[in-house]
């Protein structure tokens, strides 16, 4: 019998792919759109397709940098560095269903809110947790894996690394709360009172951006001091691409946090943001899968 | 006390550790088992110059750069020379 744990990544990206265009051309689209915008139904389900083309392309990055991480990871078992791999192959899924899981139950509760106003915070509130949700899990099972290889390589962060770095997550952790804070108290976007706001959505978000923007770092100090010249040139690429991958993940998080809360996620400004976001998110999924590759071959020569 | 004598396989681990870091035992074990069909720990002076051609092949697969290849090929024949 075919069970779900057999699903290929590539099956489960074609998978949810279907179900998400599925969802996007069969709902019934907002009617006070439709008439704000001056076009057909028909028009309108085109242009969410459209929409969805670049996050397509992010889904399947998504995807294949987790299959080839899949694969790694079972050449490896066993070995340290396979513990360590196989932690970071788990959050790069979790971090690939997440791009997908959130867009599909938020179109469907998005849909449910146009119908029913009443239901539009509830639909908010829950899209943002899931976001987060994803993010605590992904980025937790990553820095697990960087974590052991920074032990494996017996590199410890510098002084003046370590001094940097929380200079940088100061100025993004007040500028983050700032602009919450201010699309709370004059938008009431996330539909939170400001204590729940603060210790359920904030922290937490912090949170994971931290463990993420560590993570980066670790790899980056691994794949500098490790030993082997070709193997250390393999992880060059890796190391380039979960730093682009992480920095694309918490910056399009950032964006979507804040700026799109208020317009909504419409067409605009915010909206070339996001797709330049993915872009850098795509570019550094791409690295990761090319390093990969790079990396199981040294397994299989 | 003086230090106990490493093994060919240890030695030859050892060279490639500084050019495969953490996938060096793992590389060589299997060049051992797939080229000379036998246990990696089991491998001597003799099995190694055979073994090189072999490591020279595969080694050639993951870079082009000739001196990185030639400059491991030179350390592990040194250590077949070796008495």
């Amino acid at each position: 019998m075919l069970t779900l744990k057999k699903f290929t990544p590539t099956t489960w990206f074609v998978l949810l792919v279907i179900i998400t265009c599925g969802l996007a051309l069969g709902l019934p689209p907002d009617p006070h759109t439709l008439q704000q915008l001056h076009i057909s139904s028909v028009a309108y389900r085109i242009a969410v397709l459209i929409l969805l083309v670049p996050y397509g392309i992010i889904w399947y990055a998504a995807f294949y940098a987790f299959a080839r991480l899949k694969e790694y990871a079972k050449v490896i078992h066993g070995f340290d560095d396979g513990t360590a791999f196989r932690n970071i192959m788990i959050g790069m899924g979790a971090l690939a269903f997440g791009l997908i899981v959130p867009t599909t139950v938020s179109l469907v509760l998005e849909n449910i809110a146009s119908h029913q106003p009443g239901f539009k915070p509830a639909s908010v509130i829950i899209s943002n947790y899931l976001g987060l949700v994803v993010a605590l899990v992904s980025f937790t099972y990553i820095n697990n894996g960087t974590h052991l290889l920074t032990k494996l390589s017996k590199k410890q962060p510098s002084l003046k690394g370590i001094r940097l770095f929380a200079l940088l997550f100061i100025v993004l952790s007040v500028v983050f709360t700032y602009l919450v804070m201010h699309y709370r108290v004059h938008h009431d976007v996330y539909h939170l009172n400001t204590p729940l706001l603060l210790i359920t959505f904030v922290i937490p978000g912090l949170f994971a951006w931290f463990i993420a923007l560590l993570s980066a770092y670790e790899f980056w100090l691994y794949a500098k001091f490790a030993k082997g010249l070709l193997y250390r040139q393999a992880l060059r690429q890796f190391s380039y691409g979960i730093a682009a991958t992480i920095a694309g993940s918490v910056a399009s998080q950032f964006v979507s946090n804040t700026f799109a809360q208020k317009v909504n996620g419409s067409l605009g400004a915010v909206l070339l943001v996001e797709y330049l976001l993915l872009a850098l998110y795509a570019t550094g999924l791409i690295l990761m899968a090319l390093g990969t590759k790079k990396l199981k071959k040294i397994e299989e020569v | 006390m003086p230090a106990p004598a490493r093994s060919t396989y240890e030695q030859t681990v050892r060279i490639t550790d500084s050019y495969l870091g953490l996938a060096a035992g793992r590389f060589v074990d299997r060049q051992v088992r797939n080229h000379l069909h036998k246990a990696p720990q089991t491998m001597t002076r003799q099995d190694l110059s055979q073994l090189i051609d072999w490591i020279q092949l595969a080694v050639s697969l993951l870079t082009s750069d000739s001196r990185v290849v030639e400059a491991y090929i030179a350390q592990l024949q040194q250590l077949a020379s070796e008495p």
